[in-house]
């Protein structure tokens, strides 16, 4: 399977796989997509949000489970209603199961900043803690662009971004797709594609469908892996691929290859 | 920090307090959200200890893993419910729930669509997500509420409305794009 059907195929599981409707093997597939995908981990987001919406003014878990949960933890707590602080007790805390990370930067920012006053300042130490998560979150996505090509680093970058729109260019009833992402300031790249290779003299070339006007937006060649482009992304209804001569032409009498349409 | 501070605080700085061992703020999440939890682990497993049980072991991993919340991919609650739902399915698909399901196949599958959607419509819901739900149509409404509320996969729930498989994917994915849109119109917070 390429890597167009792939993700495809995993859209279409986005809304099972939110609600846990999925084998074990889909499920895996999906978590692996996510990864690597903003796009459709916005949209799961959006799906988990929906549902959680189900389970909307229920009444309280019964007081025992509240407990059991104290015991757990070793300590005495606080009753549900939290009447009082109470005050810390860490080595009742399980803290294996803890992310190294996560406890350095808490050690860090309670060392540097608070020393044992923390429950007196903890909103400072909260602002910080945030930061660092944020920073070291920075610095993976910086290391994993790190080490792609440049093109590859931007399309990362580009689909790392909310406000991205993701098009899926496919032709009816044919298997051949090509998958586009543009950034709100209209910049854009082809980035999968499934077309197959032309010969020498002929190229794919992209057009903008924009407030009803078909626009070129770009040459890609006889055979496209990532290509940059630019488009005025007000007014965008539409993208188009179609098979031209060699350096492309000014005005398309091809019939789309691919194409994709705002719904 | 006071229970009056903790009640305001948003879902990330109380994660980041609960983070700080403040058992306070696992209990204003507690508070907050436990009723949820527990009623919809209640209402897949049909069984009140086993609900305690999912309960209680979703907050223990909230305070043992504070880190596995993002506040970027979704709102506490959702991350919650998530777990609960997961955990909940986890256990009825598993071996030894599996042969007690088998015995109640043929009353869930005579009784499949009315069951769920008696059930779906006792539980207390907000009158905007009833409203919501009932303007999706039969084909969106009843996938959705098998595969949630009824714990199965997409796959039995083709099997048990006689649909294809893709249809039924479909159906649940536009199903819940289409509850976000009138959501959203009536000024509900997802």
């Amino acid at each position: 399977m390429t890597q167009i059907q792939d993700h495809l195929g995993i859209q279409e599981l986005l809304g099972v796989y939110a609600l846990d409707a999925v084998d074990k093997v889909e499920r895996a597939l999906v978590d692996e997509h996510l990864r690597g995908c903003a796009h459709c981990r916005a949209e799961v987001k959006e799906h988990r949000e929906v549902a959680a919406m189900f389970s909307a003014d229920m009444e309280p878990a019964p007081e025992r489970v509240w407990d059991r949960i104290a015991s757990s933890l070793g300590t005495e707590l606080a009753p549900t209603r939290l009447a009082d602080v109470v005050p810390l007790n860490s080595e009742s805390r399980t803290i294996s199961a803890r992310s190294l990370t996560w406890v350095a930067g808490v050690a860090a920012s309670v060392a540097a900043v608070l020393g044992a006053a923390v429950f007196s300042q903890s909103s400072q130490i909260n602002d910080l803690n945030s930061q660092l998560v944020a920073q070291e979150q920075e610095i993976a996505s910086l290391a994993l662009a790190l080490d792609a090509d440049p093109l590859q680093q931007a399309v990362t970058v580009a689909l790392d971004n909310p406000a991205a729109q993701i098009a899926t260019l496919t032709a009816d009833g044919a298997s051949g797709a090509m998958l586009i992402v543009v950034l709100p300031d209209g910049t854009g790249y082809v980035y999968q594609n499934t077309l197959d290779q032309l010969p020498d003299d002929l190229t794919y070339q992209l057009w903008a469908v924009v407030d009803d006007k078909v626009i070129s937006a770009g040459v890609l060649g006889n055979r496209p892996d990532i290509v940059p482009f630019h488009i005025d992304p007000q007014g965008l209804q539409g993208l188009v691929i179609t098979q031209e001569v060699s350096g492309g032409v000014p005005q398309s009498e091809s019939a789309p290859v691919v194409s994709w349409f705002d719904a | 920090m006071s229970p009056t501070e903790l009640s305001e605080l948003g879902d990330a700085p109380l994660v980041t307090a609960i983070g700080r061992f403040s058992q306070d703020a696992l209990g204003e999440a507690y508070r907050r959200h436990s009723g949820a939890v527990h009623g919809l682990a209640r209402r897949i497993l049909r069984d009140e200890t086993l609900a305690e049980e999912i309960t209680q072991e979703v907050f223990l991993r909230l305070w043992n893993n504070p880190e596995k919340f993002d506040a970027e991919r979704g709102s506490l609650r959702s991350f919650l419910l998530a777990h609960t739902h997961g955990r909940s399915i986890d256990y009825i698909r598993s071996e030894s729930a599996r042969r007690t399901r088998e015995d109640n196949d043929a009353r869930l599958t005579v009784n499949t669509n009315q069951n769920i959607e008696e059930e779906v419509w006792e539980m207390a819901l907000a009158d905007t997500i009833k409203e919501a739900l009932s303007n999706l149509g039969e084909g969106e409404r009843r996938p959705i509420e098998l595969a949630y509320f009824g714990g199965h996969s997409y796959r039995e729930v083709a099997e048990m409305l006689g649909q294809p498989e893709g249809t039924v994917k479909s159906r649940i994915r536009s199903g819940l794009k289409r509850l976000k849109v009138s959501l959203d119109a009536a000024g509900v917070s997802t």
